[in-house]
């Protein structure tokens, strides 16, 4: 009798233990300034999560994704942030690209003990150079971008050049680094010219660029600043060469005008496209029924941020211990890495919240209105 | 100094063709605010619905330009007939506070951009540029045909609104509504059509305004409201209820953008913006323009 009433209790307390669900926060840009990104690395998040659920989910437990939409706004996603801790009991969150989005959500997780994986985030702010942090991100930085672009154009020859980006933190973060770290090079940026987001029209910031005698530009703003920045130039039939930060602004922006117009641009590339890993992720995404999928490094940014996230709970041995998750995140060795050079594996050192440096980072350059590896 | 003459060229045109997209989505306002004496907080979204109807059929159903932007054009009439149709007349007849057609509007508009979001994933909609992408070089100054054009077609819109509103019955009747709801029903004027007429008209020149503006800055479904807020700018800048006036208050503040971005720095145009019209607010509340090109009985009833 005792046996048959054991039986019948664990019966019913067993499988409420084992249908127990990880609850994972994600909030995005669906809305606002990157909502083109978010919206390209949403399915790639959701896909992983379901085949890993179908493959049985983190010991048993499936994976529960909470989904929010934050509209590029700092202050909303704090409440984002609230709500996934307090009502859904997240141990851990995952959020989208915008820098002033994830400076907020990085000071709540630094205040709530509460680990967050961005997908990419460009400012150095985000950057904890030492101890462990409650951020991590799998884009990289902008300082080691920075560098990366400064000995480019000094390979080039480039030793005059111009700054175009957004007013927002990533816009500004990168134009303090780059000035910071130029005179280092021998590159005097001669004009440097501060766009809101949502600018109609570019042509007087092009002219003033131009009229600075400058014979590069960097542009370090989101798809449709990019694309005005281009067409401006065009306009004024001025033709420097230039180089933007971010590969997957640089693609949404050529789908906005016509691909002519970036011809001979270059752009920083965090991806190995020859990698079977990165056709794979392409590939499954369209599979899987993504919208307007760009084989550029969007994909593969969602994809490591989510799998680094998922790395870390199944090492943390305890996956309702936030501080054992965020511990686990620099316990990751052997997790091959879609982004970076082939055979890049592992996830964080104390010190380095993200995964590559600037020797890890390959240039693309435009050509007759595509992107081609530069060697 | 040389230099600033020089500069000076380029801004005068793009602070024309940014103000004049400002007017026009102001007059969009006024046209309703004239007839029915309420805002269409959905305005910006009529811009939205005629850029996703124009980029839909030009990149879902192989239409050319000519063919889509009438089209859109149309859709932007009907989004107004449909939003007066199903949402501000029903209201209007039960008689409650004025807020409540408003923020019905609000809905609409909201409603259309979660719908024209889930459509394109909330994707950029891309329209080409009108006249190709070649600037006109004028006395060796190269200018962007697509900000001409929208310089243009609102010199075009405006002059043909006027002509509606003071050489025609219907224009009078639009005008004897705005003046007085009671006394037009008494004169006979169909004043519940003249709301429905206002509408679309508003809704026409929004989308109007919408489709021109696309090839600058590529739309996605939730771009409208940010036209809609400068058009409401202009609208209160230049002066409430006067198509003119809003046409300039938008002139205005897309002139002084332009200057702010050319002399200045581009990163201090939106906080310009709000300053000209803290500033307005607190010295002519009733706008800069208040009265231009409109009769004095209109403007004393104001």
């Amino acid at each position: 009798m005792l046996t048959a009433l054991s039986l019948l209790l664990f019966s019913s307390v067993t499988p409420s233990f084992a249908a127990e669900t990880i609850n994972v926060g994600f909030t995005t840009d669906f809305s606002g300034l990157d909502a083109s990104m978010a919206m390209q690395e949403a399915p790639v998040v959701e896909m992983v999560v379901k085949k890993i659920n179908a493959a049985g989910g983190i010991n048993g437990r499936q994976i529960n994704l909470i989904t929010q939409d934050n509209g590029s706004d700092p202050a909303k996603v704090i409440g984002i942030a609230k709500m996934f801790k307090e009502k859904y009991k997240c141990k851990v969150i995952i959020a989208g690209p915008t820098s002033s989005v994830c400076i907020a959500l990085k000071n709540w997780a630094d205040q709530n003990h509460v680990p967050v994986i961005a997908i990419d985030p460009q400012s150095d702010k985000l950057w904890v150079k030492s101890g462990k942090s409650w951020f991590f991100r799998s884009e990289t930085p902008a300082s080691p971008r920075v560098e990366a672009i400064l000995a480019r154009l000094k390979k080039l020859g480039h030793t005059k050049v111009a700054f175009e980006g957004t007013t927002l933190a990533w816009g500004t973060d990168t134009l303090a680094s780059f000035k910071a770290r130029a005179p280092s090079f021998g590159i005097n940026i001669v004009s440097e010219v501060l766009v809101e987001p949502k600018s109609k029209d570019l042509s007087i910031q092009a002219k003033k660029l131009k009229d600075s005698g400058a014979k590069a530009v960097i542009c370090v703003d989101y798809d449709a600043e990019t694309a005005g920045l281009a067409r401006a130039m065009s306009a004024i039939g001025w033709k420097p060469y230039v180089i933007h930060t971010s590969m997957a602004n640089l693609t949404a922006s050529m789908g906005l005008i016509p691909t002519e117009m970036f011809n001979g641009w270059e752009v920083i590339q965090q991806i190995d496209p020859t990698k079977p890993l990165i056709k794979q992720i392409w590939a499954d995404a369209k599979a899987y029924g993504a919208k307007n999928v760009v084989e550029d490094e969007k994909g593969p940014r969602a994809y490591d941020a989510i799998n680094l996230l998922v790395e870390a709970v199944k090492l943390s041995g305890n996956p309702d211990d936030s501080t054992a998750i965020r511990d686990a995140f620099y316990k990751i060795k052997t997790y091959e890495r879609a982004l970076g050079p082939k055979g890049g594996k592992g996830g964080y050192t104390e010190g380095k919240n993200h995964l590559l440096d600037s020797k890890d980072l390959l240039f693309a350059a435009v050509k007759a209105g595509k992107l081609t590896t530069v060697k | 100094m040389d230099s600033y003459l020089s500069d000076l060229v380029p801004i005068i045109i793009v602070g024309l063709s940014l103000g004049s997209l400002f007017g026009l989505v102001g007059l969009a306002y006024t046209v309703i605010i004239n007839a029915t004496q309420l805002v269409n907080f959905g305005q910006g979204d009529f811009a939205m619905v005629g850029v996703a109807v124009c980029w839909a059929l030009i990149a879902k159903l192989g239409l050319p330009l000519w063919v889509a932007f009438p089209l859109a054009v149309v859709a932007g009439g009907a989004m107004g007939f449909i939003t007066n149709a199903i949402i501000v007349t029903p209201l209007l007849k039960k008689d409650v506070h004025p807020f409540y057609p408003i923020l019905g509007t609000m809905s609409v508009g909201t409603i259309a951009a979660g719908a024209v979001g889930i459509f394109t994933g909330f994707y950029w909609m891309p329209i080409e540029h009108f006249l190709g992408n070649e600037p006109l070089k004028v006395g060796g100054i190269p200018m962007d045909t697509q900000g001409l054009l929208i310089i243009g077609t609102t010199v075009a819109i405006v002059t043909a609104y006027w002509y509606l509103l003071h050489k025609t019955r219907l224009g009078l009747a639009l005008r004897a509504t705005g003046f007085n709801r009671e006394v037009s029903l008494l004169a006979g004027i169909q004043v519940g059509k003249m709301a429905s007429l206002s509408f679309v008209i508003s809704g026409i020149i929004a989308a109007i305004a919408g489709v021109l503006c696309a090839p600058f800055s590529a739309f996605t479904a939730t771009d409208g409201m940010i036209l809609g807020i400068n058009g409401f700018i202009a609208l209160i800048v230049g002066g409430w209820g006067n198509p003119y006036a809003a046409l300039l208050g938008g002139v205005l503040v897309g002139m002084i953008r332009a200057l702010i971005v050319g002399y200045i720095s581009s990163a201090h145009a939106e906080l310009a913006t709000f300053l000209v019209l803290m500033v307005v607010l607190t010295i002519k509340p009733q706008g800069l323009f208040a009265g231009f090109m409109m009769p004095k009985t209109m403007n004393s009833a104001r």
